[in-house]
């Protein structure tokens, strides 16, 4: 099976004058965890954002497979998962019709994905409206989205914050199986407590 | 077999959802429908009309109160998507951006333009108006309300990065429809006077087409532009 | 040539480029429109059917003219700036825009000041061609709007440029509407391929005025879009420079 690998090659981003990175270099492949760190306002989520095509460097490539991901979009997305802080689902529907959605718009996704609710403790209320769940429930959910995309590159963007030891266990647990299925991810936090899980670093000033 | 899933399974399953949330969240899908039919209702009242003043004014209000009551639901469009990071997941999707933007814009108007229509043909009773005059009101109006719905996602795409943006999006959005409306509401007043002639419905249906060939895809541009 | 535009969009040079065009511009364009004034209004005959009435076409058909030109104008600089990312285009949308639909209020004011004697009414809802020009001044309105509202500005660019493109579709109905529908205003009398169809003593000013008022127009737009530039780029060496070397001087 050929590797997956995302390259980034010259990467430069502004915000208004002031400069986030210039000329950034890195590359992430099979079985890879990389970590951005830096404090609040250093252009982590920026980073971030621009990996994932929301957000448009002002200088450089970025590379899926030798693909320019602006050429091909479709195919990147395909095989990209996203967490952030907005949780991204509807709050009137419940867990599994949000989900439900989601994998309706993936043709490589998990369908029947009772397990995945089970293994997260979310089966018992797979059937409520979203808007009434407490905010460690509302991120174990988003991480239900990301295992059931069956997704190859995870991007997470402070996958820790709001939660407590055991659901910041749960997203060191998902990310190491990730990695041991070789799956890719990339993670952008400023917290310590997923140092030890990662093979590369990149830290932004 | 095919690598993504089919924009149609896309288009069917967002219209779907965007349906849903309305069903479970009624009173902001009853709320515009409501106003149209009270200040329609109410409007004939305020007016001291004889019988033939009040429905040959009749399309053109009815037309001016469905675009306004239109226009309410139109800036939360992408806004609540925005508000629950929806939208980026929209962005993120292997599902092409017009065919959601499509799809977006197509369940706003089965569920703002279409009840407006269904209703109209009621409402036209308070302005006097035969009933088959209505019909062609109701008719004039599907066509004008998509329309309205397409231009309209234009404009919203465009104010989602404003702030105070329902007031922006009137200004934007207003103009434009201006020709439909003269249309839309000359077409039933010739009727009305005897004319059976469909070129009103041309132009409607021709600048209906037209904001269909280009509003996914500017409206996915100007969402792409406006998250970064 | 290639070489000559790439220098044009270079700011620096276009700044300076344009410091030397504008009074060239300006003085040239006013003797023209002085010329058309004086000629239209007092030594070009009166009309048949209008009498004197007529002559505030030398206002109106300028200012008409003007009006979609800088529409176009937009649009094309839009384009150039979304596709080509030529910064400059973007300070050329944006100083344009007011000089615009300065020249549209105008070109319904005067229109409307002449309809009346003309066709008996200040303004005809039906009529295609006064309702796309006003809907031509609400684009221009809501693109000032647009781009006050959105703080990042290169967000604010990109996002007004959309919007000038989605009603660019509005200038040739304008200019067409008069032979799609019917409608109160005369047919084309200038553009016809068989020539003018109006006096030449009338025309002569007519024409004075069209080319004066460009040259003006063009003058206006160009400082305007000197100080535009300026602002953008109000860190970098070659304004810190010149308004060094302004200081000094």
């Amino acid at each position: 099976m050929p590797k997956n690998r995302l390259n980034i090659n010259g990467l430069t981003l502004f915000r208004g004058e002031r400069c986030l990175f210039r000329d950034l270099n890195f590359d992430v492949s099979d079985g890879e965890i990389l970590l951005i760190k830096g404090k609040n306002g250093s252009g982590k989520t920026s980073l971030l954002r621009a990996l994932s095509g929301l957000l448009e460097p002002d200088q450089g490539q970025i590379l899926w497979n030798d693909i320019d991901i602006k050429k091909d979009r479709q195919e990147y997305h395909q095989n990209l998962s996203w967490l952030s802080h907005k949780h991204g689902f509807k709050k009137e529907l419940s867990v599994k019709e949000n989900l439900e959605y989601e994998l309706s718009l993936r043709s490589n996704a998990i369908h029947d994905f009772d397990y995945i609710l089970n293994k997260l403790s979310l089966d018992k209320i797979k059937n409520r409206p979203f808007g009434i769940l407490s905010a460690g429930q509302k991120r174990r959910a988003s991480l239900a989205r990301m295992i059931i995309s069956n997704a190859t590159l995870y991007l997470l963007d402070e996958p820790g914050s709001n939660l407590d030891s055991e659901g910041q266990e749960i997203v060191r647990s998902m990310v190491i199986d990730h990695t041991k299925n070789n799956g890719i991810c990339v993670m952008a936090t400023h917290q310590d407590t997923f140092e030890k899980i990662t093979t590369n670093v990149i830290e932004l000033a | 077999m095919n690598k993504y899933l089919s924009i149609w399974v896309g288009f069917t399953s967002t219209v779907k959802r965007d349906c849903l949330i309305s069903k479970k969240n009624l009173s902001q899908f009853l709320n515009p429908l409501l106003l149209f039919i009270l200040v329609s209702a109410s409007l004939p009242f305020a007016v001291n009309l004889n019988e033939s003043d009040l429905s040959a004014i009749g399309p053109g209000i009815i037309w001016i109160i469905a675009i306004l009551s239109f226009l309410l639901t139109l800036s939360n469009l992408y806004m609540h998507d925005q508000d629950d990071g929806c939208l980026d997941y929209m962005l993120l999707s292997p599902q092409p951006l017009p065919i959601l933007t499509f799809a977006k814009t197509f369940a706003h108007w089965i569920l703002s333009g279409l009840p407006i229509v269904l209703i109209c043909p009621l409402v036209a009773i308070f302005y006097q108006m035969e009933f088959d005059v209505s019909l062609i009101l109701a008719l004039t109006l599907s066509i004008g309300t998509f329309a309205l719905s397409l231009v309209g996602s234009i404009g919203a795409s465009l104010t989602l990065s404003t702030k105070n943006n329902s007031i922006l999006l009137s200004l934007l959005v207003l103009p434009v429809t201006i020709p439909i409306l003269i249309f839309g509401a000359k077409t039933v007043v010739l009727y009305q006077n005897g004319h059976t002639s469909l070129s009103g419905f041309y132009f409607i249906g021709a600048y209906c087409m037209f904001a269909l060939s280009f509003s996914p895809f500017v409206s996915a541009a100007a969402l792409r532009i406006g998250s970064e | 040539m290639m070489k000559f535009i790439h220098k044009l969009a270079s700011p620096p040079h276009f700044y300076s480029i344009s410091s030397v065009l504008i009074p060239w511009l300006a003085i040239t364009g006013l003797i023209l429109i002085l010329f058309g004034v004086v000629n239209g209004l007092f030594i070009a005959p009166p009309d048949y059917q209008q009498g004197d009435a007529y002559r505030i076409i030398y206002v109106h058909v300028p200012a008409a003219y003007i009006s979609m030109m800088t529409y176009t104008l937009m649009a094309v600089s839009s384009v150039i700036a979304l596709i080509w990312r030529i910064k400059l285009a973007n300070a050329i949308t944006v100083s344009a825009a007011p000089l615009g639909a300065w020249f549209t209020f105008l070109a319904l004011i005067t229109g409307s000041i002449w309809g009346k004697p003309m066709w008996g009414t200040w303004w005809e809802w039906g009529d295609p061609r006064l309702t796309s020009e006003l809907l031509m001044l609400f684009l221009y309105f809501g693109y000032m709007a647009l781009r006050a509202s959105i703080s990042d500005e290169k967000k604010a660019d990109q996002l007004s440029s959309i919007l000038i493109l989605v009603g660019a579709i509005n200038v040739p109905v304008i200019h067409y509407s008069v032979e799609w529908w019917s409608s109160l205003h005369q047919t084309s009398t200038l553009l016809k391929i068989d020539g003018p169809s109006i006096a030449t003593s009338m025309l002569i000013p007519l024409l004075s005025m069209i080319f004066g008022t460009t040259l003006y127009f063009l003058s206006l737009l160009l400082i305007r879009t000197k100080s535009e530039v300026i602002m953008r780029q109000k860190s970098s060496r070659w304004v810190k420079e010149l308004l060094k070397g302004a200081q000094n001087a």
